[in-house]
């Protein structure tokens, strides 16, 4: 199967396989197998030509952690086509996530309302600290997803935003 | 002083806090022999701290005004539990005198100072009056407190000495400070500092002192019973921070020779004579690059950093503060007291610090904490807890206790590579990078070393053949994996006792 995954510094795409106890990865043009020898709750051994590595492996909201080697790792799904980090938008929808586990206390759009990149679209308190969340690139609000007063999650969807239609001029705020 | 104080022997404490800080204190009551009573926000009923007690009440809601700080119901629950004493911890209600007095009047013992010594120490106006007056050195600033005009203020300004820094009084946090060079700068500034003071507290007031331009944070520990005996248990240098919060603490300070323990353990023991301090308490002072130290304020409470004391002198300060509260004297004498070998902690938060330090939460999928010779963790969670958005982000303390510093640091070094935490995002990585740093390995630090060194931090990057079985590792999750991927808790009150039991063999004997 054909998997996408972001992490921190960038995109990763490869196709994964498994035959039994061989999980194989195969990513520019170079194949990597693996024999899974143990699996307990979230803690797998796999083996790398007679070397045992222990990794903690572990899905939750989206994000799958790996840790290996002192070290842990968040991976994000991506989906088919992948989604655009710097506002790119051409044909696709992009979420607008919340930047950190908190209480969402305002939603700054509409429906239908078009933003500008940069602008301020939600906040989302954590901590006493308040977090504005900004629109990553021009577009318009598909849908508003949260409310004031909800709990969200690192990483959960608050807004879903859409590609400006081509040949639309920004109208006047209405209201 | 009474030669006799009302002596109790304690049966039941409440706990009033949360965290890895109530489970040392419910750990301090149990090695006594005492009863713990835990109490729980709506967001902690299943926390580590209310499975190690020995029973515990829900006290509200999920914010801390409606839980953790709310005094009448706390005190409610202690009465109802049967509870002699309330600890109050760290944070939350530790240095609130009127909680503290209510608890008193309650009929209770607040393990603690006296309100009057919290309230007094907690002025830093009064506090900083009284130190003067005793001859312990302040950080130089204005003649007189009630005359804080700007002519009053340049007039300090120049009696000082330049560099001075202009500060607000109504809060901190950077807003309405700024440093001074010269006089012809200052009336701007002051103006600018008001406005900014005014802007951001409702109050325009500002002090001037003295600008210590590479301060250390060096703190000692004091301690004291209700017959008037009082000890210093020595120094702690605390000044790895990252905006004003601390995350690695040592002792001793790598600053502090036997001439200035001596100068400041005295200064420190005149500090706590001064209020006729009891219970335990922490004496904090800046040492400039001359190493002359100036006295900043009284801490009324046990501190988050502790255990470095704790394992370089060998003791137990929480069980003192119990002791001590049931009006036992005091376990140590100045002469009995010293330092052995040499301690580090390593604060673990559960903060990204790649995406400016926000605070994370959320569920503790795998928490394996460090062990080892001289090793000690002090964690607030288990695997399969949940961190919640609403609290101070401290997850666990990490200490390492070594014949000398070198020992120290790296049996924190490697304690720190073999924790793992997963789930939230921690500040783990930058931790390690502070420790390995020439400047912390050296001991030539100052508060200012964060920021000096790490502001552009970035984590390491995983060596590819790790990546890659990452990589192999998430693909198997995403590709179905098993259905459980997340690892129950250890905690033996949530196993199903049979599954512990093991084989049964019935007329087995003894051959198998």
């Amino acid at each position: 199967m054909k998997v996408r995954l972001k992490d921190l510094n960038g995109i990763y795409e490869f196709d994964f396989s498994r035959r039994g106890e061989l999980i194989s990865i195969r990513m520019g043009g170079n194949e990597f197998t693996y024999r899974l020898l143990k699996q307990d709750g979230g803690e797998i051994l796999l083996e790398d030509r007679e070397t045992i590595i222990p990794l903690g492996v572990f899905k939750d909201k989206g994000h799958i952690w790996v840790a290996v080697r002192g070290r842990v790792i968040v991976f994000t799904e991506m989906g088919e086509e992948g989604r655009g980090e710097e506002g790119g938008m051409e044909g696709e929808d992009l979420n607008v996530v919340a930047p950190m586990p908190g209480t969402v206390i305002k939603i700054m759009v509409t429906p239908g309302q078009q933003v500008k990149r940069g602008e301020p679209i939600a906040a989302v308190e954590a901590m006493k600290m308040e977090n504005i969340v900004k629109a990553p690139g021009d577009a318009v609000v598909v849908k508003v997803l949260t409310q004031p007063g909800q709990q969200v999650g690192y990483g959960e969807k608050l807004i879903e935003l859409g590609p400006i239609p081509s040949g639309e001029a920004v109208p006047e705020p209405v209201g | 002083m009474p030669t006799t104080f009302r002596r109790v022997n304690l049966r039941k404490v409440l706990v009033a806090n949360r965290g890895e800080i109530a489970v040392r204190v419910i750990r301090a009551c149990h090695q006594l022999g005492l009863k713990a009573v835990a109490i729980y926000s709506e967001a902690d009923r299943t926390a580590f701290h209310v499975r190690c007690a020995d029973e515990a009440h829900l006290v509200g809601p999920a914010p801390s005004n409606e839980s953790y700080l709310a005094q009448d119901r706390i005190i409610e629950i202690a009465r109802k539990a049967g509870c002699e004493a309330i600890h109050p911890g760290y944070g939350f209600l530790a240095e609130n005198a009127q909680f503290a007095e209510k608890v008193d009047e309650a009929g209770l013992i607040f393990i603690g100072p006296s309100p009057e010594a919290i309230a007094l120490l907690g002025d830093k106006v009064a506090s900083r009056k009284l130190m003067k007056s005793r001859g312990i050195p302040i950080i130089p600033g204005v003649a007189d407190e009630t005359d804080l005009s700007d002519g009053a203020l340049m007039e300090a300004a120049d009696r000082i000495g330049y560099p001075v820094l202009i500060k607000a009084a109504g809060g901190g946090g950077g807003k309405g400070m700024r440093v001074v060079s010269s006089p012809e700068e200052l009336p701007p500034a002051l103006d600018s500092a008001r406005r900014e003071a005014r802007s951001a507290f409702g109050n325009p007031t500002l002090y001037v002192e003295r600008y210590i331009a590479h301060p250390r944070h060096v703190e000692f520990q004091i301690f004291g019973d209700h017959y008037g005996n009082q000890v210093h248990l020595f120094e702690r240098e605390c000044s790895v921070q990252r905006r004003h919060q601390k995350i690695i603490e040592e002792s001793p300070s790598p600053i502090v020779d036997d001439d200035l323990r001596r100068q400041m353990g005295e200064a420190a023991l005149e500090v706590a004579k001064a209020v006729g301090y009891t219970s335990a308490g922490t004496v904090e002072f800046l040492v400039d690059e001359d190493r002359q130290f100036y006295f900043l304020e009284v801490n009324t409470r046990i501190q988050v950093e502790h255990p470095v004391t704790e394992m370089v002198v060998g003791v137990d300060l929480v069980a003192e503060q119990i002791r001590v509260a049931q009006g036992e004297r005091l376990s140590w004498k100045q002469e009995e007291l010293s330092q052995r070998g040499h301690a580090i902690e390593a604060r673990l938060y559960a903060e990204d610090p790649t995406n400016q330090f926000l605070p994370s939460a959320g569920p503790v999928l795998m928490f394996r904490p460090p062990s080892g010779p001289g090793i000690r963790v002090d964690y607030g969670i288990e695997s399969g807890d949940e961190v919640p958005v609403y609290y101070d982000p401290i997850v666990a303390k990490i200490i390492a206790w070594g014949v000398d510093r070198t020992q120290a640091l790296r049996r924190l070094e490697r304690a720190l590579e073999e924790t793992v935490v997963v789930g939230f995002a921690t500040n783990l990585e930058f931790l390690h990078s502070v420790l390995c740093h020439p400047r912390f390995l050296s001991g030539d630090y100052n508060t200012h070393l964060l920021e000096d060194e790490f502001k552009n931090w970035k984590p390491s990057l995983v060596p590819i053949d790790d990546f890659r079985l990452a990589l192999a590792a998430a693909g198997w999750a995403l590709s179905g994996g098993k259905k459980r991927t997340k690892i129950e808790s250890h905690s033996p009150s949530l196993l199903d006792p049979w599954l512990t039991v093991g084989r049964w063999e019935v007329g087995s004997g003894s051959q198998r």
